[in-house]
């Protein structure tokens, strides 16, 4: 353990850690942790809107050059992507819809913009699930890291009053470890809001590319409904 | 947690670990520590303190200006007296004895003459002096008369005051005026030294007001301490006053200065 500095005049954080009272080592403690799972949704979050992305580029273009839709149905369903669960949904209400013997068309047509509006909004819900705790991180973890660097500068003023010397060698080490907290907290809160904004703009733009692909379907299949009639 | 969560929490596991490592052997450490350190006091330590006043040392008189008209052979050096030969001297004058027998009051100092002469030879063959006795005494007093002896040291003689006493005087007032003494606090305060200048009766007490007269080591980040520290210094000497030190030396403080610091 040598190498690792643990002397208060390096910025090491172990040392710093190391000289913290227990209320400063929970706050750093759980901010740590905070930016972990932070960094954990950031990565995670990033890995699927971009398969996400992805799969819709590719589920479109297969939709465009497909000239069954019943066997398309078939091939795509299937796949654990939220377009396909739209497109499932609204062949789903389809085949319900138009199974009787008598057809009623504007019902149908709704049902059809219900049944698939309520898929693209639950996957939304899905996908945007961990971005409110990005959002939380980014407005509460600055304060949580205030709160251990207030409670910290208070420990090195009743540090002043008991020692009777408020030189800077009795004040400054106690300082560094509460302003650590401080960083600490910046330190999960910054990516946190940064991601919060990023991916939000990322779940508003998936959004509306599922809306735009299910007014497209629903297109089609309102064409349909009037040709089998 | 689904597969994606997993390898984002392993990626994010790995790169918090790599970084706080990295802090943690000390890559960010402050680059220069040494700089932050502050510079030493410099402290003359005194070791010979005295409250009292050593004579100074008279040059003694000009030395006799004449020497023995003889000069004696110079003896080597190599060869000490034995003290064997001393008796010889004793035994020579046996022969004579039986000369002065009618006379027995002239037979005593006879016999004694010899034996005094011969421990008055030994020292000075002893010694390196080059010149021999001769047993004259002529000469003996030239050099010396009545008059007070004319020094041509410039030391005034008595009770002036040396540095082992101004420096014991300087120790005595510092000591008087530490327990009044309440430096302000801050950064680089450790750096002020101010002077205080103030005339004294000789019953120890202020003749007039205290003036600080000198104020060194001001620096961008005790300029605030500054004036503060002037107050309490004149403060603190008017709080020690009347001050106990040695009226006989009172030549020495009628007028003191001294130089208060933060480490006083």
């Amino acid at each position: 353990m040598e190498f690792i500095s643990t002397d208060a005049a390096t910025m090491s954080p172990i040392g710093l850690f190391l000289q913290a009272d227990w209320v400063v080592r929970a706050v750093m403690i759980g901010l740590l942790l905070a930016s972990l799972w932070t960094w954990t949704i950031i990565l995670s979050f990033g890995f699927r809107v971009s398969s996400v992305k992805k799969a819709i580029d590719r589920f479109e273009s297969e939709y465009r050059e497909a000239d069954d839709i019943d066997e398309f149905h078939r091939r795509a369903a299937g796949r654990e992507q939220p377009i396909a669960r739209v497109f499932a949904a609204g062949v789903t209400e389809w085949r319900r819809s138009t199974s009787g013997k008598a057809i009623d068309r504007e019902g149908t047509r709704e049902r059809l913009a219900t049944a698939m509006g309520a898929t693209i909004a639950q996957e939304v819900d899905k996908l945007a699930d961990r971005l409110n705790f990005l959002a939380t991180i980014a407005s509460a973890a600055p304060f949580i890291g205030l709160f251990g660097t207030v409670w910290g500068i208070m420990r090195s003023f009743t540090g002043i009053a008991k020692e009777q010397s408020s030189s800077l060698a009795v004040v400054a080490p106690g300082i560094a470890e509460a302003l650590f907290a401080t960083a600490i907290g910046l330190f999960a809160a910054i990516p946190a809001l940064i991601a919060y904004n990023r991916y939000s703009h990322a779940v508003n733009r998936v959004e509306a590319r599922l809306n735009r692909f299910a007014d497209g379907f629903h297109a089609t299949l309102s064409r349909r409904l009037e040709m089998e009639a | 947690m689904n597969r994606t969560e997993g390898a984002g929490l392993t990626i994010a596991l790995i790169g918090h670990v790599a970084l706080f490592g990295i802090l943690s052997v000390g890559f960010l450490a402050t680059p220069n520590p040494l700089k932050l350190k502050p510079t030493p006091i410099e402290v003359a330590l005194v070791d010979q303190v005295a409250l009292e006043s050593t004579s100074p040392t008279p040059t003694n008189e000009e030395p006799a200006a004449k020497l023995s008209p003889v000069e004696a052979p110079i003896e080597p050096e190599s060869a000490p007296p034995e003290p064997a030969p001393n008796p010889q001297p004793v035994a020579k004058p046996q022969p004579v004895q039986p000369k002065p027998a009618p006379a027995p009051d002239a037979v005593k100092p006879a016999p004694k003459t010899p034996p005094k002469a011969a421990p008055a030879k030994a020292p000075a063959r002893a010694s390196t002096r080059p010149v021999a006795p001769t047993g004259r005494l002529d000469g003996l007093l030239n050099g010396i008369n009545d008059k007070p002896a004319k020094s041509t040291s410039t030391t005034p003689p008595a009770a002036t005051v040396g540095p082992e006493q101004k420096a014991a005087l300087s120790a005595a007032i510092i000591r008087q005026i530490r327990p009044h003494w309440a430096p302000p606090s801050g950064a680089d305060s450790d750096k002020l030294r101010t002077t205080v200048t103030v005339r004294l009766n000789e019953d120890g007490s202020l003749a007039g007001e205290p003036r600080v007269t000198a104020q060194t080591g001001v620096t961008d980040s005790n300029r605030a301490q500054a004036s503060l520290a002037r107050d309490r210094a004149i403060r603190a000497v008017k709080l020690a006053a009347p001050f106990k030190l040695p009226p006989q030396f009172y030549g020495a403080w009628k007028v003191i200065a001294p130089v208060l610091y933060e480490d006083l």
